[in-house]
């Protein structure tokens, strides 16, 4: 059986004047997915976003949400949604627990056991005027605010920015268990290895367009890896040419460098025939593959 | 359902309203305390103004009367405080209503909700004249309080009958900086336009006894709809009351039109 489709669009284009923010967007986030969006910033993340949640008229261009369009139906659609903006404002002289309590009832009620779960997990006192909270612990509110009412697609708008490392991996977390019972994930993000932590699939977006989709697994499969081999012996640069994958190969003495594209597989069954004593590899890096995936666009164009 | 928009706006406006209620208070107890000393020199300050270049005194004065304790609750209180007071209160939270919100940021909290457009800017202007409520009633308990100190009688239904003539104008002028702030998002640009209508109708309505085309369109004026009738001697003029009721729905009505369709900068 398909999945259903939770977020599609069709040539979805966006100007502002003449200045493009998306241009022919075809997107399809399917339910149960954690879909990265990923982007320099400028390149049209945002954008699309306010077009998903109806806070920006199309150029042209259709968009379903749930299967609905948001310029008709953005009331239907919305009470599903938890939202996560990019930049976060807040009624400043609320406490962190009156803004929530507002905005629960804006969403038609909350379970309040559930909020305070939520900010006992991130580790934020909803007591404190929001105007006295920290960049972060102001995220932690928005985040609480995008979960609390339990929506079937959250839209993530750069949601970690400001968190520190352990309540980031919280947050991942947190993400994770979400995504278990059910909920649909649309993430923006121009960290990588964030996306490479909660994505099953990126889409990556360069100046409006998007120039790929593709499953975080296959892009790791591509993701090239350095290596440093350490023989026993020295050996020549001839004897390790030639090999599938391998790139920017440097031999010096007993020790050779190298970045391999993909499977390991034919490199170490070449270098099975001498003796080796250690074989230092990195972690496959997206940063690398998107990088790629620029370059490989400039050369065409 | 229950409005939370409206009661949210009111009750971040809660301290606001504690020097509102300072503040009129207070100046209503000036007003009443300097009344003996004007009364003892009414002769003399009417013969003042009537010596006045008639320009300068339909443009600044309006029609005085400080001999009558009435004249002096009318003029003083009710065409030179109280409405610029009221303007500015109106203004202020018409054009924050949606372009504040809008240049805050935070409009997004309320959009990215099951909740229409048009819902938040009919809560929004509720909250307007929830606000200008509560300020009428301060105006009306402060002023009936306060003439009592110093012997003037005016019936407590003349008095809510001019404060309700105030609260319809600068609910019209308060409704035409939500629909500028609606179309623009620029609370700066409401405020500023908004304020331009009000001067120049302003001066429509009081240079017209003096220049005869500015008299064939006084009645475009919402300040002479607030003085018409002159309500705390004969209470509300009805056609006055329709047309500031017809000028607010239909500022109102284009606020939605205006913000339902547009891009947001959030």
């Amino acid at each position: 059986m398909e999945p259903t489709v939770v977020i599609e669009t069709k040539k979805l284009t966006k100007y502002y004047g003449k200045q493009v923010g998306v241009m022919d967007l075809d997107l399809a986030v399917h339910e149960g997915e954690v879909f990265g969006y990923l982007g320099p910033n400028g390149a049209g993340k945002s954008t699309t976003i306010k077009l998903l949640l109806n806070f920006i008229n199309p150029t042209s261009g259709s968009t379903a949400v749930f299967g609905k369009d948001p310029q008709k139906q953005s009331t239907g659609i919305l009470g599903d949604i938890g939202y996560i903006p990019g930049e976060i404002h807040m009624y400043d002289t609320l406490s962190g627990r009156d803004h929530l309590k507002f905005q629960a009832s804006l969403q038609g009620g909350v379970d309040w056991k559930y909020v305070k779960k939520l900010a006992f997990r991130l580790q934020v006192d909803l007591n404190k005027p929001i105007k006295s909270l920290s960049h972060g612990n102001k995220q932690k509110i928005a985040i609480i605010a995008a979960f609390m009412h339990e929506p079937k697609l959250l839209i993530l708008d750069e949601p970690t920015t400001g968190l520190d490392p352990l309540i980031q991996r919280e947050f991942y977390d947190l993400v994770s268990e979400v995504n278990q019972a059910g909920s649909t994930f649309f993430i923006s993000s121009h960290v990588l290895p964030e996306v490479e932590r909660m994505c099953h699939r990126v889409g990556i977006l360069k100046e409006g367009r998007l120039i790929v989709t593709e499953e975080i697994d296959t892009l790791k499969k591509r993701a090239v890896r350095s290596l440093e081999i350490q023989f026993a012996r020295e050996v020549k640069t001839a004897d390790l040419q030639g090999i599938k994958g391998v790139r920017e190969l440097q031999v010096e003495g007993n020790i050779a460098h190298c970045r391999v594209e993909g499977s390991l597989d034919q490199l170490i069954k070449k270098i099975s025939k001498y003796e080796v004593l250690n074989l230092i590899t990195q972690e496959a890096d997206l940063e690398q593959v998107f990088l790629d995936y620029y370059k490989r666009d400039k050369n065409v164009a | 359902m229950w409005p939370k928009i409206l009661t949210q706006s009111l009750k971040t406006q809660r301290k606001s309203f504690i020097f509102w209620i300072v503040g009129l208070v207070g100046l209503i107890a000036l007003y009443m305390a300097i009344y003996p000393s004007v009364q003892e020199s009414a002769q003399a300050l009417n013969e003042y103004i009537e010596k006045m270049p008639e320009a300068f005194r339909a443009a600044f004065i309006g029609e005085s009367d400080y001999a009558s304790p009435v004249g002096y609750i009318s003029s003083e209180v009710y065409t030179q405080m109280l409405p610029l007071l009221f303007l500015f209160y109106a203004i202020g939270v018409g054009s924050s209503a949606i372009a504040g919100e809008e240049e805050k940021g935070t409009l997004d909290i309320l959009l990215a909700t099951p909740i229409r457009r048009s819902r938040v800017v009919l809560e929004k202007w509720g909250a307007l004249i929830g606000g200008l409520l509560f300020l009428s009633v301060v105006v009306v308990l402060g002023l009936f309080i306060g003439i009592e100190f110093v012997d003037i009688t005016i019936a407590l239904d003349k008095l809510i009958a001019v404060t309700l003539s105030l609260l319809l104008l600068s609910l019209s002028f308060g409704t035409l900086a939500l629909l500028i702030g609606s179309f623009t998002g620029s609370k700066g640009v409401a405020i500023g336009l908004t304020t331009a209508v009000a001067v120049l109708t302003f001066f429509i309505n009081a240079l017209a006894p003096i220049v005869d085309f500015l008299e064939k369109i006084q009645k475009v004026s919402p300040f002479y709809h607030y003085t018409a009738n002159n309500p705390i001697v004969n209470g509300l003029d009805w056609g006055s009351v329709l047309f500031f009721t017809c000028i607010s729905l239909v500022f109102l009505i284009l606020s939605i039109v205006a913000f339902r369709k547009r891009d947001l900068m959030i």
